[in-house]
């Protein structure tokens, strides 16, 4: 579905990705792990073009990105949906509109388009807020509103830059159970997260970065597990020092509980945001 | 209105506030303190010096487009009439020739020639015909003549009383540099209508002087062709016998009345006149070139609302005071040698008391204060209209081109540069927002400054293009501080697969500032 070879950018002097290779299948949920500046932002951006690569080729369904035409690019970021880590709404459109937008846009009818938009807002939980602005949600009701968005225009793969990222710890739970359903139906998924049980719960690959370039990919389980690489290892150490008691447990991540319209969720650590450093 | 003087029955004052052109109606009104219409005041009369003067050109203008027109018919008889008053002499010459033809005829009437009676009746009889017609003609002429200057001294008196309150109007509205070539147009005038006058007067003296002799050469010529008829030649003359002799006697004495009548009169003093009328004498006027100084003058006659001109004679009257002095000024420059009282004795007797004297100290400047207010009213008019021109180029910066150019702040950031180190900057200079907003902003003052017909006294149009250059690079330098793009949104319509041109109309344009580009837009929005 998605394939990048020697993938490389650099802003000025400063080198964001040196040669990435990756690969995506239909179907498949791949998580990108790494520190802080190692180019994961700049590897999302770069695979829809919305920065510009300096130099390898991105297949995605077939054909190549970095070198079609204006015309194509367009079309083709239609069918590739991206979530930011602001979740970059419309400030002067509802919420609706904010959904909406991409389908009218690109001449569907409104009420069409509105229909559809309405069922992805239900999908995310999101329908009884139709009618509102961005400025009276929360950071993770516009982080849904956002995924509604992406969700709209139907696409063939969902790109995520840090989805969490901004978000305090009780309202990353309400997202990553969004990310969990799509990936669950089989959603194509690449997600730049610092969630370390979402990418050990949902995820058919973990890929980590440094310096611009894939350090080690493979099933999360087995990834963290026996890690190769100095950044896997640091994610290792993290994981066995805050997780011990629920690995034991032989359940390592945390039970979604429904109840009174809030999600809450059991273990010890709500949220496992990990920020580590390398060098 | 200011008024300034009032009695109970008409009050008098200055418009302060509008234009007298703007008056539709002649009842006025006395107003309370908040401007509300109080009570019927009156009738007004509109006095508007400007519209005067306006007024005054015009029909100076017009009467000399009159002159221009009847003066050739006026030269033409004059060059006629100068022909013959020239050859006046040789008229009076051929006038003694018919009568001595006729003394010789009466000689022969005596003797016993028919033969040469008859040759010489008929001679005489031809000379005394054509002197007689050419006389005549000269006083039909001198009377065609005296008929046109009169047109023409008409037109020229209405021209001098027009030309006389015209210098006046000029002086007390004080057109700066203009009154100049006002008043040098009103001498020329003045000049010409005086001259016309004087021609008037010649040509009306000299009529006069001819009315006696040309009478009589109109019963002589009567006479001539009476005798014409009535002796159709010698043989019948001899046929009437006593009668025919009576008939050619009564000729021969009225022939020698009039000869003697005109030969008495002295016409030559009026060809001096006539070569005037003529059009062939010095300092001939320029008609056409004199009613285009007018048209000039009229042209380039400040275009000042009346509330100016009121407010500058307040300022006037405020600042001078009793010192303003109406009319006329001549400075005299004097040494110690003359003493003030004694100046002051000779020039009131001088001019009957009508001169005021006042002493000014040596080296203190009169400038034409009412010129100097008016010349700078003027300046002030045009450079507070370049000066709008500026602010409001600085605000179409602000509203539509800010945005405009943080955008392109922001293409241009985004633009990959590939090639040699010469291409990369070659393109980066030639997508440089600065080349655009530099270009905006010279096109927008230049364009702005010449329309305005704005004139900043040291900055000129090369002047407004560079201060629009920099003002371009200033609000391309700043544009995001006035109207910054919000990336996140431009982003998130890229992700969506949004054109440029869809992502300006729904979300750049829309979240700017408003303006002319935003207003432009709303009726375009898909996304309303
Ligand atoms: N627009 C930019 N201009 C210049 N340098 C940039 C730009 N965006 C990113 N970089 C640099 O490129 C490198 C990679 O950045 P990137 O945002 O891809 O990292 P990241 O892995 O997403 O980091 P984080 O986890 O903090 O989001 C960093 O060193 C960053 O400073
Ligand atoms: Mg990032």
């Amino acid at each position: 579905m998605l394939t990048v070879r020697n993938l490389k950018k650099a802003y000025g002097s400063r080198v964001a990705l040196n040669g990435v290779d990756l690969e995506v299948h239909r179907g498949e949920t791949v998580a990108i792990m790494g520190p802080s500046g190692c180019g994961k932002s700049t590897l999302v951006r770069c695979l829809n073009r919305l920065t510009e690569p300096d130099a390898g080729s991105i297949l995605f369904a077939g054909k190549e990105v970095t070198t079609m035409g204006a015309n194509e690019l367009l079309e083709t970021r239609c069918r590739i949906g991206f979530v930011f880590q602001q979740s970059n709404l419309i400030k002067r459109l509802s919420v609706l509109d904010n959904v909406a937008m991409g389908q009218i846009l690109n001449g569907m009818d409104r009420k069409e388009a509105e229909q559809l938009a309405l069922g992805e807002l239900a999908r995310v939980g999101m329908a009884d807020r139709a009618g509102d602005y961005p400025e009276n949600l929360s950071g993770g009701q516009r982080q849904r509103v956002g995924i509604a968005r992406a969700l709209a225009l139907k696409p063939e793969i969902m790109l995520w830059d840090e989805p969490t990222a901004s978000l305090d710890p009780i309202l990353v739970g309400e997202v990553i159970e969004v990310l969990e359903n799509l990936a669950q139906i089989g959603t194509t998924m690449l997600v730049v997260t610092h969630e370390l049980y979402f990418a050990l719960r949902a995820a058919q690959r973990v890929v980590l970065m440094d310096h611009g370039q894939v350090v080690e990919q493979g099933h999360p389980q087995a990834v963290f597990a026996n890690p190769v690489s100095e950044v896997g290892r640091k994610y290792r150490d993290l994981l066995e020092r805050w997780r011990e008691p629920a690995l034991t447990d032989g359940d390592p991540t945390y039970r979604p509980q429904r109840g009174a319209g809030r999600r809450v969720y059991q273990g010890e650590i709500i949220s496992g945001k990990v920020h580590i450093r390398t060098g | 209105m200011q008024i300034n003087s009032a009695d109970s029955r008409q009050a008098q004052g200055i418009i302060i506030r509008g234009d007298s052109r703007d008056v539709a109606r002649s009842e006025s009104y006395l107003l309370n303190g908040d401007g509300k219409i109080q009570r019927f005041a009156g009738m007004a009369q509109v006095r508007s010096r400007r519209d005067e003067l306006m007024h005054m050109l015009d029909e100076s203008e017009q009467l000399l487009t009159q002159l221009n027109q009847i003066s050739p018919e006026a030269a033409s008889l004059a060059s006629n009439a100068l022909e013959q008053v020239l050859g006046y002499s040789r008229l009076i010459a051929k006038a003694r020739q018919s009568q001595e033809e006729m003394e010789a005829v009466r000689a022969t009437l005596g003797t016993d020639n028919p033969m040469q009676g008859s040759a010489r009746l008929d001679a005489a009889v031809r000379k005394i015909d054509s002197a007689s017609a050419e006389m005549a003609r000269l006083g039909s002429d001198i009377e065609r003549l005296r008929t046109s200057v009169e047109g023409l001294g008409e037109v020229a008196a209405q021209l001098n009383g027009f030309n006389n309150r015209l210098s006046s109007v000029a002086q007390f509205l004080s057109l700066g540099d203009g009154i100049e070539s006002l008043l040098s147009a009103t001498r020329t005038l003045g000049a010409l209508s005086e001259g016309i006058a004087a021609q008037k007067q010649a040509v009306a003296s000299f009529a006069e002087q001819m009315r006696e002799p040309l009478a009589a050469v109109e019963y002589w010529r009567e006479k001539v062709l009476r005798f014409q008829s009535e002796v159709t030649d010698y043989d019948q003359l001899l046929a009437l016998g006593g009668a025919g002799r009576e008939r050619l006697d009564d000729l021969i004495m009225v022939t020698d009345r009039t000869v003697a009548l005109v030969a008495e009169a002295d016409p030559t003093g009026i060809s001096g006149t006539l070569e005037g009328l003529a059009g062939n004498g010095e300092g001939k006027v320029n008609l056409p070139g004199l009613s285009a100084q007018i048209g000039d003058i009229r042209a380039s006659l400040p275009n000042l609302r009346d509330e100016e001109i009121g407010r500058s004679v307040a300022v006037i009257e405020q600042y001078v005071g009793d010192q303003a002095y109406a009319g006329e000024k001549v400075q005299l420059l004097t040494d110690q040698t003359l003493t003030v009282s004694a100046i002051k004795n000779t020039i009131r007797r001088e001019s009957e008391d009508q001169v005021d004297v006042v002493v000014l100290p040596i080296g203190a400047i009169q400038p034409n204060l009412r010129g100097e207010v008016f010349r700078v009213l003027g300046e002030v008019r045009t450079t507070i209209a370049a000066l709008s021109v500026f602010v409001l180029g600085i605000l179409a910066f602000l509203l539509d081109h800010a945005l405009i150019l943080s955008v392109l702040k922001r293409q241009a950031r985004q633009r990959v540069m590939r090639g040699s180190k010469w291409q990369r900057m070659t393109t980066r200079l030639a997508g440089s927002p600065y080349l655009f907003g530099g270009s905006i902003g010279l096109i927008w003052f230049v364009l702005a400054f010449l329309a305005s017909g704005a004139d900043i006294p040291v900055v000129g149009v090369w002047g407004a293009a560079g201060l629009g250059l920099l003002t371009g690079c200033f609000f391309t330098a700043t544009c995001e501080k006035f109207n910054p793009v919000n990336e996140d949104e431009i982003v998130a319509g890229e992700a969506l697969g949004q054109p440029f041109e869809t992502i300006m109309r729904e979300i750049v344009i829309p979240a700017g500032r408003p303006g002319l580009m935003q207003w432009l837009n709303r009726r375009r929005l898909v996304m309303k």
